[in-house]
């Protein structure tokens, strides 16, 4: 998929739903004893880690050269 | 004297002289009531089970609770007694004064031969008279290789003499239907240590949990005012 012209507005859907999917990932991984699940508990911090990471490299990117304008 | 009194004369004699030589011992103990009078006694062997009942409390030495632990001698003398010969009731005395008086039982315990128990198999003191049931020979000679495996430990301390009584009585019909009594809580079984990566997996949650709980949000806007915290605190 290509994103022909960046809007703040996408940013904040993608913010929005990314965040949204974040939060319930930590709280998954906060709702129980690693010990019980070690592997469920890393997939949930992995996935709460990545969204976030990817939004950022995202936000980054589209703001990047556009400090000036 | 006729024949038939010289007969009658000498039946007396064997009557008398019989009765003079029959040895004046006590009716033996039931075996499986097994009592340990003397600290140089060792546990005898070759039973299926051996039932030990250790007084490590220094709560029990109290004199005030001779009427207590003669209750609970009681109780399990009558369980050493029905569960049978195959099965051995262990209770360490230090003499046997207690069959003619109560007034210093807690004296006559042998608390210094239960106490090398409760320190080799890692019994609380606070937590007994213990009870427990084994299935290997508890050799004193080497307590130091721990409780074994298929032992039963059962924590008296603070339970009722009814519901001590209740338990005895289910411990007996175990032991005779089955031979063995379940295990609530014997020698804790080893947890592997977690790997590390679990470790550090447990640490970032305990962290964030900490972080998340050292925040509040609130808002004051006039007439209407929200108070947010994140972790209830009781």
């Amino acid at each position: 998929m290509s994103i022909s012209k960046w809007h703040p507005g996408k940013l904040i859907i993608l913010w929005s739903w990314g965040g949204l999917f974040a939060a319930l990932a930590l709280t998954q991984f906060l709702g129980s004893k690693v010990e019980s699940s070690p592997i469920a508990h890393l997939l949930e911090l992995l996935v709460a880690l990545l969204i976030l990471l990817a939004l950022s490299v995202v936000t980054w990117k589209w703001l990047g050269g556009r400090e000036s304008s | 004297m006729t024949n038939k009194s010289l007969i009658l004369a000498f039946l007396f004699f064997l009557l008398t002289a019989s009765a003079q030589t029959k040895p004046t011992v006590p009716p033996p103990e039931p075996q499986a009531a097994v009592q340990l009078v003397t600290t140089k006694q060792s546990i005898p062997k070759n039973f299926k089970t051996y039932s030990l009942f250790l007084i490590c409390n220094p709560q029990w030495l109290d004199p005030a609770k001779n009427a207590g632990l003669l209750q609970l001698y009681r109780q399990f003398q009558s369980f050493g007694r029905a569960i049978g010969d195959d099965h051995a009731a262990v209770w360490f005395w230090k003499s046997n004064s207690y069959e003619h008086s109560d007034a210093a039982l807690a004296q006559i315990v042998d608390v210094e031969r239960s106490v090398r128990f409760c320190q080799a198999w890692k019994l609380t003191p606070s937590e007994g008279p213990h009870l427990v049931i084994t299935g290997t020979y508890p050799d004193e000679s080497h307590l130091s290789t721990g409780l074994p495996k298929d032992s039963a430990v059962y924590k008296l301390g603070n339970m009722a003499p009814p519901n001590i009584s209740a338990l005895l009585a289910k411990l007996t019909d175990e032991l005779i239907a089955s031979g063995k009594v379940d295990n609530p809580t014997g020698p804790p079984v080893p947890v592997p240590p977690a790997r590390l990566w679990v470790q550090l997996l447990a640490v970032t949650q305990q962290t964030i949990n900490n972080f998340g709980c050292a925040w509040s949000f609130k808002i004051n806007a006039g007439p209407v005012s929200a108070d947010l915290k994140s972790c209830k605190t009781s």
